[in-house]
């Protein structure tokens, strides 16, 4: 996992866009696009 | 009638033995003693107790010393056997080995105690080292040829996340680094499963292993952590490598020292520790440095009691770090895995000139989201989350969010 990818995922939970995505999902992935996946 | 170099046990205590020099010369501080009728056993002087008397520490078991026997001086202080021989090897502070698998070959000794390099050799140059570990490589970024300590009580997952970290950089250009891992008043088990997951993933040949566990003596606990060093020292400046060293754990190096220093009579200080702590502390992580062009990169993991963050001996550890990482029993019962504090925990590095722009925005602002969201916990163990306006409400979820992704 790349630091780049890290930034990018905390940036877009900061600025709301993942809003709408339940809290449980953000647990135990790698890449934030993992959340689609689970 | 005594001899030149020859002494006498008067006392002794535990790891202790105060042996008396009646005839000049007398020995130096950290000169190795055997005893007379068993070679095989050594002692190492550490203080004067008087004109004639000198407080020895014991660097094999003690019970087989009895009051009256002789010592005989060496006239020379601890070495250890240091040489690419010992990559893939496990031994203890005497270089003796403890994987089972024979003698280990050696280039040259190299003394346990060493002089930090002067300032002129020395390289502070921060640059940023992945660890590929999200929270740690946003929040408490690593640096070649610095410090990070891993502070958290018992349970939290130092020692896991250590591991961790080590798999993780220690391929890192296998042509220019090498590692030493330094096993320190630690479980003797965990030390195995090292050794075992080191050579089940082929990473054991570029790595040495000094162990001196839980059960050993304060004295063998205590030059486990220069032992550690001697070998760093020898990888970066004879063999020209950069050095991953991985202490584990670097508390108990101060508990030994504690240990010893009662046992030697001395008045501990105020808050319990021996009174050298910070000299102690100070002689292995100066001599950590970056020198000549290759570095020494320490990662030590260290213990807190009653998970307080201000003990004394944790406090010590934090002037020489660049890096910490906090464990916190919160982020372990969320079920968070490296149970990594955010807001305790910081590093140098994190700076827009040794991170991008990006990163250090990144970090900075969303720390100052989760602590904002940390004052409103109070008001929703209280109330409920529906209380908080909805502001509040998305600033705290989105907080949540950054904690389990992290």
């Amino acid at each position: 996992m790349t630091v780049d990818k890290t930034i990018e995922g905390v940036k877009n939970i900061m600025d709301g866009n993942y809003d709408d995505v339940p809290e449980d999902k953000f647990m135990n992935i790698g890449s934030i696009d993992e959340i689609n996946t689970k | 009638m005594e001899v030149a170099n020859k002494g006498k046990v008067v006392s002794v205590t535990e790891a202790v033995v105060e042996v008396e020099f009646m005839a000049e010369p007398r020995p130096r501080l950290r000169d190795v003693l055997i005893l007379e009728k068993d070679p095989s056993i050594k002692v190492q002087v550490m203080k004067s107790s008087d004109n004639t008397r000198f407080y020895c520490i014991g660097l094999s078991k003690t019970r087989a010393i009895k009051r009256g026997d002789v010592v005989v001086n060496t006239g020379d202080a601890l070495k250890i056997p240091v040489g690419v021989g010992i990559l893939g090897r496990v031994m203890n502070v005497f270089g003796e080995a403890k994987d089972g698998l024979g003698e280990i070959k050696y280039d040259k000794l190299a003394p346990v105690f060493n002089e930090s390099p002067s300032y002129a050799d020395t390289v502070a140059d921060l640059q940023f080292l992945e660890t590929g570990i999200k929270i740690v490589d946003l929040y408490a970024p690593l640096v070649q040829g610095g410090k990070v300590g891993l502070f958290g009580g018992s349970g939290v997952g130092k020692t896991m996340l250590l591991t961790e970290i080590l798999h993780n950089i220690i391929n890192k250009d296998p042509k220019n680094n090498v590692s030493v891992f330094c096993g320190v008043g630690e479980r003797s088990r965990e030390g195995h499963e090292l050794f075992n997951e080191l050579k089940d993933t082929n990473v054991l040949p570029s790595v040495s292993l000094v162990f001196g566990a839980m059960g050993e003596s304060p004295a063998t606990r205590f030059l486990t952590a220069f032992a550690g060093a001697s070998v760093a020292e020898y990888f970066r400046d004879d063999y020209g490598k950069n050095v991953l060293l991985f202490v584990d754990n670097i508390f108990r190096f101060a508990q030994a020292g504690s240990e010893l220093s009662l046992l030697m009579n001395n008045i501990p200080s105020e808050d319990g520790y021996q009174a050298t702590l910070n000299s102690e502390m100070a002689s292995v992580h100066e001599r950590l440095v970056a020198k000549n062009g290759r570095s020494v990169t320490a990662i030590e993991a260290i213990y807190l009691p009653e998970d307080d963050l201000f003990d004394p001996a944790a406090q010590t550890v934090f002037g020489y770090l660049d890096s910490s990482i906090v464990l916190s029993r919160d982020a372990y019962r969320e079920g968070r895995l490296p149970a990594v504090d955010i807001i305790q925990s910081d590093s140098d590095a994190l700076n827009p000139h040794n991170v991008t722009p990006k990163h250090y925005y990144v970090a900075t602002a969303s720390k100052s989201l989760l602590k904002k969201a940390e004052l409103l916990e109070r008001i929703v163990s209280l109330v409920g989350e529906s209380e908080l306006s909805d502001e509040d409400r998305t600033l705290y979820q989105r907080a949540r969010k950054i904690k389990k992704y992290t």
